[in-house]
């Protein structure tokens, strides 16, 4: 089977509540049988962020993130170039730098498309705080129109 | 250049190391009057929520620890669980684990040798600097840490966190052609590249620097330790895998929140360099003429060159694994019963940063009565900081960014893994 164009990647640890947005993402499109774009979950390692998103037309990264004064649910939409913040990541490298590292390699899709959900809640446990919840719903809708929109260009 | 009597100063997030952690460093004239090696990402309590688990679980929990050496937990926590219940699996099995565990030992070396740490020696602030320069060196650490994930992939069911591990074995033994593609395809081309590695590590600058730590490692006449052995020190002491609470004890420090650790009252050092001076009588041929051509000796006091042991690591893991896959025999069964016993067990074994002890008692109902984990990194703590306290007084003269670099090259010398559950984009937001 050849390769699809499209990857979407779903970032987090889905033991660590509204950290798991990006594989809640995934997980639904999955259970949706979408088929227009390959679906990975990570754990953010920068590296096999790289091998997933090369050579794709299009990849579509969704991930929890950390703002000063968080409003949970709330969605960044952020189109390449995309700036990342300073290296405080848990594994040393971070998406920002991961994209950066991408770009010096010659390894970045055509197109990055980053979904940043701001998180509410980070402790033990696999649910959803009910405004990132919503944000899964918002997120998943937004790319079944743009896959969709895809496959009719 | 100003020279005060004293200084403090504070690296709030240290970078280029696994996990969250900071510096604090005071300086009273010309000495260091304090290091403390912070690290205050909160503590998880695995040990308590494995308490009344099952214990055939601890291998999954345990490996939720970290996701840059989750086979380490894995396969201690398989050991002690083994041992307690009094099985012992097969030798065919042994060798499939120590094959999944190279994987780790590339993907884990790779990553730190080119991603972390290469930048410290070039003069590049990260990796993507270097790359700018250094494209084929940067190409070539991403297809070895590819090539260490391939095999974690293939014998553990995923890169990270691999979901075929059992107590007992394996679900799946992967079969003798998928792992002749992989040595072939994967794992031959890998082997050049990490001889390669060695040659360029070991022409980079070296600052003239030795401690002589106690040094703590697993040992084996027969092999170099990874996923088994006997702990043995720098010392001359040897003891069985049960007695490692007899002489690792851990303490609580109130500027960390991970454990210090003391080997017989004092503190001592695990992972490559020790690994490397205690074994390396047992290294493959090969690694052993690797490593003697990129100028180690038997052993290696300069914390700074342990990019160079682990280079050598590299090779020997890559080396190791296309050896065991020239003799694999699939294991059948791929996993051997283990009923639930009344008992205590306790494993260890050589984690990339260093020994991974894990003890649980179990009853016999198969409930976890008790776990204890002792990580590398906290053992490594006391003796960061002394190495930190050494440099660092050497170097006063230097301005505090300077300084401050300088140490976070001491640290990152030692590859601590401030091991993480959660990551987070930190996200700023410029609105105009």
């Amino acid at each position: 089977m050849s390769r699809s164009p499209i990857v979407v990647i779903g970032i987090g640890n889905p033991y660590r509540r509204d950290d798991g947005v990006g594989p809640a993402v995934v997980q639904r499109l999955a259970a949706e049988r979408v088929t227009a774009a390959a679906l990975v979950e990570s754990d953010g390692e920068a590296t096999t962020l790289l091998e997933q998103w090369q050579g794709r037309r299009l990849a579509i990264v969704v991930d929890a993130a950390h703002t000063p004064v968080p409003v949970p649910g709330r969605i960044h939409r952020l189109d390449l170039p995309f700036a990342g913040s300073s290296s405080t990541s848990s594994h040393g490298l971070d998406l920002g730098l991961a994209v950066r590292l991408a770009g010096e390699l010659g390894r970045l899709p055509q197109r990055l498309l980053v979904f940043a959900v701001e998180a509410a809640e980070t402790g033990y446990g696999c649910e959803l705080s009910p405004a990132v919840a919503r944000s899964v719903d918002e997120i998943v809708a937004e790319l079944r129109g743009l896959l969709r929109a895809d496959r009719t260009r | 250049m100003t020279h005060r009597s004293d200084r403090e100063f504070r690296i709030p997030g240290l970078s280029r190391v696994e996990g969250e952690g900071a510096l604090n460093l005071r300086v009273d004239g010309a000495t260091v009057t304090g290091v403390e090696l912070n690290i205050y990402e909160p503590p998880r309590f695995f040990e308590a929520l494995l308490r009344d688990r099952g214990y055939l679980e601890p291998p999954d929990i345990t490996a939720r620890i970290c996701g840059i050496c989750p086979v380490a937990y894995q396969m201690s926590a398989c050991l002690a669980i083994e041992d307690a219940c009094g099985v012992e699996v097969t030798a065919e099995i042994t060798r499939l684990r120590r094959l999944l565990y190279c994987g780790e030992w590339i993907s884990s070396h790779a990553l730190h040798v080119y991603l972390l740490h290469a930048p410290d020696f070039l003069g590049y602030p990260s990796v993507v600097e270097l790359a700018r320069d250094h494209r084929a060196e940067a190409e070539r650490g991403l297809n070895l840490k590819k090539a260490g994930n391939a095999l974690l992939e293939l014998v553990g069911g995923r890169a990270i966190h691999p979901v075929n591990v059992r107590v007992g074995g394996f679900f799946r033994a992967p079969a003798l052609e998928e792992l002749r593609t992989l040595a072939r395809n994967v794992l031959r081309p890998a082997l050049d590249d990490a001889l390669a590695t060695l040659q360029w590590v070991a022409g980079f600058p070296f600052p003239d620097f030795t401690v002589a730590h106690t040094l703590l490692a697993l040992t084996d006449p027969r092999q170099y330790p990874i996923e088994a052995g006997r702990p043995g020190t720098s010392t001359g002491g040897s003891f069985p895998v049960q007695d490692f609470e007899r002489h690792i004890v851990e303490t609580q420090v109130p500027h960390s929140t991970a454990l210090h650790a003391s080997l017989d009252g004092g503190p001592y050092l695990t992972g490559p360099l020790a690994r490397y001076t205690l074994n390396h009588a047992t290294l493959s041929p090969l690694a052993r003429e690797a490593a003697r051509a990129a100028g180690l000796g038997p052993r290696c006091d300069n914390p700074f060159r342990s990019i160079v042991v682990r280079a050598v690591e590299l090779v020997y893991a890559i080396d190791e694994a296309l050896r065991l896959i020239a003799q694999y025999e699939p294991p059948s069964p791929s996993w051997v019963s283990v009923p639930a016993a009344d008992g205590v067990g306790y494993g260890a074994t050589e984690a990339p940063r260093g020994v991974l002890f894990h003890r649980y008692a179990i009853d016999a109902a198969g409930t976890v009565r008790s776990a204890r984990i002792v990580p590398p990194t906290a053992q490594n703590q006391a003796s960061i900081e002394e190495d930190l306290r050494r440099y660092a007084e050497r170097h006063l003269d230097l301005d505090d960014a300077r300084l401050a670099h300088e140490c976070e090259r001491v640290i990152r010398n030692h590859d601590p893994c401030i091991s993480c559950a959660t990551h987070f984009l930190n996200l700023t937001v410029d609105r105009r």
